[in-house]
């Protein structure tokens, strides 16, 4: 009895794992089939950016004949799916990402010899050990909107051209001015995001979390700030809920009872087709110390072992050509990576210039520590999500004091970057 | 022929077996493994219990556990009340409507737990939800549903009354129909009220189903995640956040996969304690009558 038991059950598993062998096989087969023909571009984004890539690919499929299948992934699943293709040994011929997993180490395409060739911005690109890994496709930064009809309503001015910008003093005396005169609910909302609150603490001269000898510390401005920021959630000037509860800044600042939404470039293209019920308009972010934005975006890379390096590399020289790069970069509402590029928006065209000088204003700060905590996803042992931000939803719902979470954020770096 | 029995029974169950140890016994024991690792998802290193005597001594690791025991315990009796009110009121011979009330009652089974986060989120919205428009509407002052943790606590447990009122209901509507009417009957000639017939013959008649339903509750509720995760994302700050998202955060998001594992064993450990009580009291699964 037991012997027939034990039979079945070695029977059932080989038939199980043999099951399983054929498929893996079948994959592997359809997987290299597949390598022949059509060239995989992974891609996340939103209808507008995912849109752009697509015609992008379509157009030099018409020029070259080279088919390009653009599969669009959730944003948040992109780093994992990628690292596990990679685990099966069948990367992606290309994606475009903005965060990567030590597993990539040294599995990127050296794209040096492309940038340069095209006037690519090497310096906002990853580069380690000499090699251009990750060139950047395209540039976000940190702004200011405010609801310009609440403000014409209450009668307070905003800073229209660079000479007039705001200091944070005066910001938070016009948004109160304009709570109080019209039916607007709060002040202003800030994403719920450590990107966000990074350029709000450089502007009061932080130089954000850095290693100094064996561990990570901060300066002091960045206290001062954060206690800023936590006075300023008081259900009055800002809601505190965002912040604590996840509630969608973006959605408020859309209802149009909000004065002004700290977010980024990537909202222009959204605002100016879906807002209707008031005017918005992009302004200049006030300052502290310094101004100051902080820069994000995404990276194009491409992956040793897709079998299709050759064919990749040229999609890249052909895509930061002057002019596909400009077309790119209009149909997304992309900020510009490319030195010679003059892009033409078709939408809130001064809304972009505005944010060009932003940039251009903005203290070194912004790119660098950008680009430092990037380089450590692909070097360290481990990468770190938020650590500010979720220390920071954490004392703003009075479970711990600012010294604890600044404390928290030091240690949690030091863990993750240098033990 | 008990043998012949024996090896139908085996060779019935074999394809069931197969499926358990590779989709559950054999996860299970990585799980193990790599709860005694620091493991980031792509190299484990082996280090003992370490992972454990780190967790016993964190404190969010506690305020988690604490929150789910709450939780359950609040949630628990929340649940049982609420799915045998709305059972006695659908079979009692009074009740008005009852067709389209069990439709309305039995809707949230239909819907995933997100959406039923995502539709109390939209009505407990704190600074534009409906519940605080009307409350302005009538002229009261918004409440604090999302940013106030107690406030955030009860939106918590009031959604997972209504998700978890429609199965429950079905279990006690049957129990309900399946008691004698001769005992009403007799009760009646006895001149016993109303709340007398249900304390004396109603819940003695169904307590081998409050006891089931009970159960199942601990378990869901000790479980409880997605509907909290788009409700509350475990907001404000960590106040509901419960065990299960404290696990997915820190494997996930810090990517301390070793240390999550651990946090999961002794969820397992804890879950195990309860359907081994379960066991006893319901003698290994023969229901008594």
């Amino acid at each position: 009895m037991k012997k027939t038991f034990l039979l079945l059950f070695v029977l059932l598993s080989t038939i199980l794992v043999a099951c399983s062998g054929n498929n893996s096989e079948s994959n592997g087969e359809s997987g290299s089939e597949s390598n022949g023909e059509k060239m995989q571009f992974y891609v996340s984004g939103d209808t507008v950016e995912g849109s752009a890539l697509t015609k992008m690919s379509e157009k030099y499929t018409e020029e070259t004949g080279v088919e390009i299948e653009v599969v669009d992934v959730p944003y948040d699943d992109m780093v994992t799916k990628i690292t596990n293709m990679m685990r099966a040994e069948e990367p992606p011929a290309l994606a475009r990402v903005t965060g990567f997993n030590p597993a990539w180490n040294g599995k990127l395409m050296d794209l040096t010899e492309v940038a340069e060739q095209n006037n690519v911005m090497v310096d906002m690109g990853i580069t380690v050990e000499d090699k251009l890994v990750a060139p950047p496709l395209d540039l976000t930064a940190v702004g200011m909107f405010i609801n310009k009809s609440l403000f014409e309503e209450a009668g307070v001015s905003y800073p229209e051209s660079e000479e007039e910008v705001w200091t944070w003093e005066e910001f938070l005396n016009s948004i109160s001015t304009v709570v109080e005169e019209t039916d607007a609910q709060y002040g202003m909302v800030m994403d719920n995001s450590e990107h966000r609150l990074n350029a709000f603490l450089y502007q009061h001269g932080s130089k954000g979390f850095y290693p100094d000898g064996d561990e990570y510390t901060t300066n002091e401005e960045t206290e001062d700030a954060l206690q800023r920021f936590i006075d300023m959630n008081d259900n009055t000037i800002m809601p505190k809920a965002v912040w604590t509860a996840g509630e969608d800044a973006s959605s408020m600042f859309k209802s149009g009872r909000v004065a002004a939404y700290m977010s980024g470039s990537w909202q222009i293209t959204d605002f100016a087709s879906n807002i209707e019920d008031f005017e918005w308009e992009a302004v200049y972010m006030p300052y502290e110390d310094v101004r100051a934005t902080n820069l994000g975006g995404n990276y194009l890379v491409g992956f040793e072992g897709s079998g299709q390096e050759e064919q990749a590399r040229e999609f890249i020289d052909w895509l930061y050509q002057k002019e596909n790069y400009e077309e790119l970069a209009t149909y997304g509402g992309y900020l510009p990576v490319t030195e010679d590029a003059e892009v033409e928006y078709e939408l809130a065209q001064e809304a972009y210039q505005l944010y060009q000088d932003e940039i251009a204003a903005s203290d070194p700060i912004a790119s660098q520590q950008r680009n430092e905590l990037v380089v450590k996803q692909l070097i360290s042992q481990r990468s770190l999500g938020s650590s500010l931000a979720d220390e920071m939803i954490t004392t703003l719902n009075d479970e711990q004091s600012l010294d604890e979470a600044i404390e928290n954020v030091k240690v949690e770096m030091t863990e993750a970057y240098i033990d | 022929m008990k043998d012949t029995n024996k090896k139908w029974a085996f060779i019935f169950i074999a394809a069931n077996l197969v499926l358990f140890l590779v989709f559950f016994a054999w996860p299970a024991i990585l799980g193990v493994y790599y709860s005694l690792t620091e493991y980031n998802g792509n190299v484990a290193t082996f280090i003992g219990l370490e992972n454990y005597i780190n967790l016993f001594q964190d404190s969010s690791f506690y305020k988690a556990m604490s929150r789910t025991f709450l939780y359950t315990l609040i949630g628990v009796p929340f649940v049982y009340v609420t799915s045998l009110f709305v059972s006695v009121m659908l079979t009692s011979k009074h009740t008005k409507g009852k067709n389209v009330a069990k439709v309305i009652f039995f809707f949230p089974w239909l819907v995933s737990p997100i959406v039923v986060g995502v539709l109390w989120r939209w009505m407990f919205g704190e600074s534009f939800g409906f519940v605080n428009y009307m409350i302005q509407l009538i002229g009261g002052d918004p409440i604090p549903w999302s940013s106030n943790g107690n406030f955030a606590f009860l939106v918590v447990l009031f959604a997972t009354a209504w998700g978890g009122t429609a199965f429950n209901m079905l279990i006690f509507m049957g129990a309900l129909i399946s008691i004698p009417k001769s005992l009403y009957e007799a009760a009646d000639v006895d001149g016993g009220s109303g709340w007398q017939k249900f304390l004396h013959i109603t819940l003695p008649s169904i307590r081998s189903t409050s006891f089931l339903v009970i159960l199942l509750a601990v378990f869901n509720l000790m479980k409880e995640f997605p509907m909290v995760q788009s409700l509350t994302n475990g907001g404000p700050g960590t106040d509901t956040t419960f065990i299960v998202q404290y696990i997915y955060e820190t494997g996930f998001d810090q990517m301390k996969v070793g240390y999550a594992s651990a946090a999961s064993m002794v969820l397992f450990v804890i879950l195990l304690v309860f359907s081994l009580i379960q066991f006893k009291f319901a003698k290994g699964g023969r229901v008594d009558e």
